[in-house]
């Protein structure tokens, strides 16, 4: 298993590098962050020259990328330690033209752990993630949670009752939750349970109060039910379908008309029996299910208010800042390969078959 | 003689009625420090930093200015800089200053009254501090480019600061105000050099003291600064700062805004949507809320490109001479520009997209300036017979009998081509209510004309990259805020110098001579008499409202709301917390 792990996380590597390669080609033609940045009255060209200088986003996307990749502390030095950059290569000594060299690099780049500062907020992308990341979890755990209990009790239940009144509305039901986008049933939500009934809060993580963090998930959770919900219904309709139809494969299984022939009870054959292995296509389904985590984050986040890693990537791209677009890129692309791999690992764990050798 | 006591009595009476008057506009019922927070919101991103020197957004500046001494106040009504104390103003260290024969110099007098929230005196080594910080170089900020021309600043002593311009400036006064205060023994501690004060620095946002009407409480990233009543805070309209904190909450956009605002969560909204216009006047009227509007600080314009769109070139080369850069086929002529001006109707764009609160307005000057002058540059009449004549005279002509189809280029166009329709594309951004609506009709309204505007909706970011390139025909944007204190500002927009490709504001490549030679003679006018220099901005308004290099599509009343419980609310033209400190909200 280790071996196994191992070469996957190997494997992994060009992977990830294409994703970051693709990302980065990708977001720099989408313009110059710089006008964007400075656009207001009173900035003048040089202003942007400067700040373009300072950032590094008027040198070509390859050399931007191997910047971001691999830092550019090594591209731009200070060899006599008096304080002044005297030696350059790939950029330039001067790259803002004011004719003094520029300031030695300081980045070290990706590769040794640093993701550089927002374009926006000045910061290290890191913090910024590290403040979002924790809202994020709460959401998509719970979401998940949530959406797999629902789920696959549906899909066990439906498949039990198959054909009679529970079967057909679970049906539809899941049909729905995966036709509705997540926005729109979102904005209905808040509109409804929030705006008209006054049920539960306008958004946010957590209601007024003056210290400096949310009071524990316990006393707030009444803020946590429509984004979980909302992120649980994609999932209660995956996992409900695909319950249903490994449940009904299992159930005309022979061992399962042997144990009926045993004179075992029902709820032994369907729970001890049946869904034990029909849980198997489930385990297979997690590691989409961890990459759509983000990807929800976006909009739930963004209209419920929640300030977590989603909308903090959505107002990235809008505002151009490469290094916290290109930051929530590559926790995508970890998440889509962590999620893979453990999916393949609970695979081997529920079914004891499966070896990966 | 008893007609006398009466008179008597009753000059007695207006006399106390005088002295109790501003007892009487600031009840106070709430102790200080025991009113409920203030609660506003923010849809822009998080705060950036708690460092004055530093700030180079909204957000941080919001919050910052409650942090740390003013300068110079500035007037509630007109915004123009005046001693501290005047006219209701607070916050602020200069009491009184002199200016040298030659209006190079300023002598700024400091008030002794005020210290740091370590104990620490406030004086004129900390207006000096941040001065040398941002002009070192070694700190990477914005306020600099802002201190046009102060040469230096130096302290005279604790309580007199020097400033001294590098040529005489009519706006010198309104540049100094905006000089930071910074606590320098506790920031010279903080930062062994200039150069350690990087927006990345541990204490970005740990402030090591403060001095104002609130101080730092904590920050939640994605959720809200919170700053709490300073009671060591010297000018309070009252007995003290009577709300207990301020708090700056992270709301998605102004929809969400607005709900929680009904909802009670947020005391104060000071921009909100325009379709929920209706709603917030109605409650206003009925006296749940406080309802108010103000001019809009920024332009919402048409900008038209004058110059070639196939060959972009700068304004002017390095010697500052001009440079030819052809002209637009259409928008070149301004007899086309003026005709696409008297071809919209203000009335139906402003009941259609505006929901009633635009005004046409014909001077780039903002309405709340004292430099506008409305009668100078009045707005452009809808007046379909008058643009018709205009566009026969331009040489396009409608050459089918359908007025709704393009008229077309003959040989007595200036710039066009014979033949070509009169036609061309404006390019405005996504995602606007105002803008999608405003365009729709201005395109409905020009073809009445025989003018065909064709309509490229583009993502924001986009528009700006298509703007700076140069190769548009029209763009619509806002654009701001601009200081109606400055009139001169607008050179950064239609000067020569800003026209330079891939970065200036004037992308449209106005260049009148003329028109920036009047506004840097008001700018640095001997004496600087204001009715002098009104007449010269006045002249600049009439060449541009003429010239058409914009067409502003109007100015638009920003509606405000606070709770109906806010007490001493009071909002004043150029102010709306200046009394901030007195807002009583009763604890629920």
């Amino acid at each position: 298993m280790r071996r196994y792990i191992i070469r996957r996380l190997i494997q992994a590597i060009p992977t990830f590098l294409g994703i970051t390669i693709l990302s980065y080609a990708l977001m720099t033609a989408s313009g110059n962050p710089v006008r964007t940045l400075s656009f207001r009255p009173g900035r003048t060209p040089d202003d942007m020259e400067r700040l373009a200088a300072r950032l590094g986003v008027n040198d070509p996307w390859p050399v931007q990328y191997v910047r971001w990749l691999l830092g550019d502390d090594w591209m731009r030095r200070d060899t006599d330690g008096d304080g002044i950059a005297d030696t350059a290569i790939i950029i330039e000594l001067d790259a803002d033209g004011d004719g003094e060299p520029d300031p030695p690099g300081t980045r070290r780049g990706v590769l040794r752990g640093d993701f550089g500062n927002s374009f926006v907020a000045g910061r290290p992308v890191i913090d910024i993630l590290t403040e979002r990341f924790p809202a994020t979890l709460e959401l998509s755990i719970a979401g998940i949670t949530l959406g797999a209990l629902i789920g696959i009790a549906i899909g066990i239940i439906a498949a039990v009752t198959r054909g009679g009144m529970f079967d057909n509305v679970s049906r539809v039901i899941a049909v729905a939750f995966d036709a509705i986008p997540s926005f729109w049933l979102s904005i209905m939500l808040l509109l409804i349970f929030s705006v008209q009934l006054n049920i539960f809060p306008i958004g946010d993580r957590c209601g007024f109060t003056l210290e400096p963090s949310c009071p524990p998930i316990y006393q707030r959770l009444e803020y946590m039910v429509l984004p979980v919900f909302v992120f649980a219904t994609g999932f209660i309709a995956a996992y409900s379908r695909i319950m249903r139809a490994s449940m009904l494969d299992i159930l005309n299984k022979d061992y399962i008309l042997t144990a009926r022939a045993k004179g075992l009870t029902n709820r032994s054959i369907w729970f001890r029996h049946g869904a034990r292995n029909a849980m198997i296509p489930i385990a297979t389904f997690l590691g989409p299910a961890i990459t759509s985590l983000l990807a929800g984050a976006v909009i739930i986040e963004r209209i419920f208010n929640y300030p977590g890693v989603g909308s903090t990537a959505l107002n990235a791209a809008l505002q151009r800042d490469f290094p916290v677009v290109m930051a929530t890129t590559i926790y995508a692309g970890l998440a889509t390969i962590i999620g893979y791999l453990i999916s393949d690992m609970l695979y081997a764990a529920i079914d004891p078959r499966i070896r990966f050798e | 003689m008893r007609k006398f006591q009466y008179l008597s009595l009753a000059v007695a009476l207006v006399m106390l009625a005088a002295i109790f008057a501003p007892l009487a506009v600031f009840a106070q019922d709430i102790p200080p420090g025991e009113g409920a927070p203030i609660i506003e919101s923010n849809f822009g991103g998080d705060i950036t930093t708690l460092n004055p020197l530093l700030v180079a957004d909204g957000a941080s500046g919001d919050v910052t200015d409650f942090m740390f001494p003013d300068f110079i106040a500035g007037d509630p009504d007109t915004g123009l800089p005046v001693p501290n104390g005047e006219n209701g103003s607070s916050g602020a260290l200069v009491t009184d200053w002199e200016v040298s024969e030659d209006g190079t110099v300023y002598t700024f007098t400091l008030r002794d009254d005020w210290t740091w929230g370590d104990g620490t005196p406030i004086t004129a080594a900390d207006v000096q501090y941040a001065w040398d910080a941002l002009a070192s170089g070694d700190v990477d900020n914005i306020i600099f480019e802002q201190l046009v021309g102060i040469e230096s600043v130096v302290a005279d002593g604790p309580n007199t600061v020097v400033v001294t311009f590098e040529s005489a400036s009519c706006n010198a006064l309104n540049v100094a105000a905006g000089l930071p205060v910074v606590p320098a023994h506790a920031y010279q501690e903080l930062y062994p050099t200039f150069a350690d004060m990087t927006i990345d620095h541990p204490n970005n946002f740990d402030p090591p003291t403060t001095a104002g009407v609130f101080t730092f409480s904590n920050f939640r990233p994605g959720e809200q600064v919170t700053l709490l009543d300073d009671q060591n805070f010297p000018d309070p309209h009252l007995d003290g700062v009577i709300p207990q904190a301020w708090v700056l909450k992270q709301v998605a956009d102004q929809t969400v805004a607005v709900e929680q605002f009904l909802d009670g969560q947020i005391t104060l909204i000071d921009s909100i949507p325009i379709d929920r216009l209706e709603q917030l006047q109605e409650l206003g009227a009925q006296g749940e809320i406080n309802f108010d509007q103000a001019p809009s600080a920024s332009w919402f314009y048409f900008y038209f490109n004058l110059a070639d769109p196939t060959n972009p070139q700068d304004g002017v080369d390095e010697d500052g001479n001009p440079i030819d850069q052809g002209h637009h086929p259409i928008l070149g002529d301004v007899r086309v520009r003026q005709a696409i001006a008297m071809s919209i109707d203000h009335d139906a764009l402003n009941e259609g997209a505006f929901n009633g609160v635009s005004q046409p307005i014909g001077s780039y000057e903002l309405p709340q300036s004292w430099a506008y002058n409305g009668e100078a540059a009045p707005p452009w009449p809808f007046d379909l017979e008058a643009a018709a004549a205009l566009l026969d005279e331009a040489g396009f002509v409608d050459d089918d009998g359908d007025p709704e189809t393009p008229r077309v280029a003959t040989e007595d166009a200036l710039y066009a081509e014979p033949g070509t329709p009169l036609e061309f594309t404006l390019t405005a951004f996504s995602g606007n209510n105002e803008v999608d609506a405003s365009t729709v009709l201005i395109q409905d309204q020009l073809r009445r004309s025989g003018i065909q505007m064709n309509l490229d909706i583009i993502e924001f970011t986009s528009m700006i990259d298509l703007l700076f390139s140069q190769e548009f025909d029209a763009v619509v944007l806002f654009l701001g805020p601009f200081d109606p204190n400055d009139p001169g500002e607008v050179l950064g927009v239609l000067g020569a110098d800003a026209d330079t490709v891939g970065g200036g504001l004037n992308a449209g490549s106005y260049n009148n001579p003329e028109f920036e030679e009047l506004i840097r003679t008001a700018d640095s006018l001997p004496g600087c008499d204001q009715a002098e220099r009104f007449e010269l901005y006045s002249q600049a308004q009439a060449i541009i409202r003429n010239d058409l290099p914009i067409y502003l599509i109007g100015n638009r009343q920003v509606p405000f709301v606070a709770q109906g419980n806010v007490g001493n609310y009071d909002p004043r033209p150029r102010s709306l917390r200046w009394n901030i400190d007195a807002w009583s909200i009763p604890s629920s």
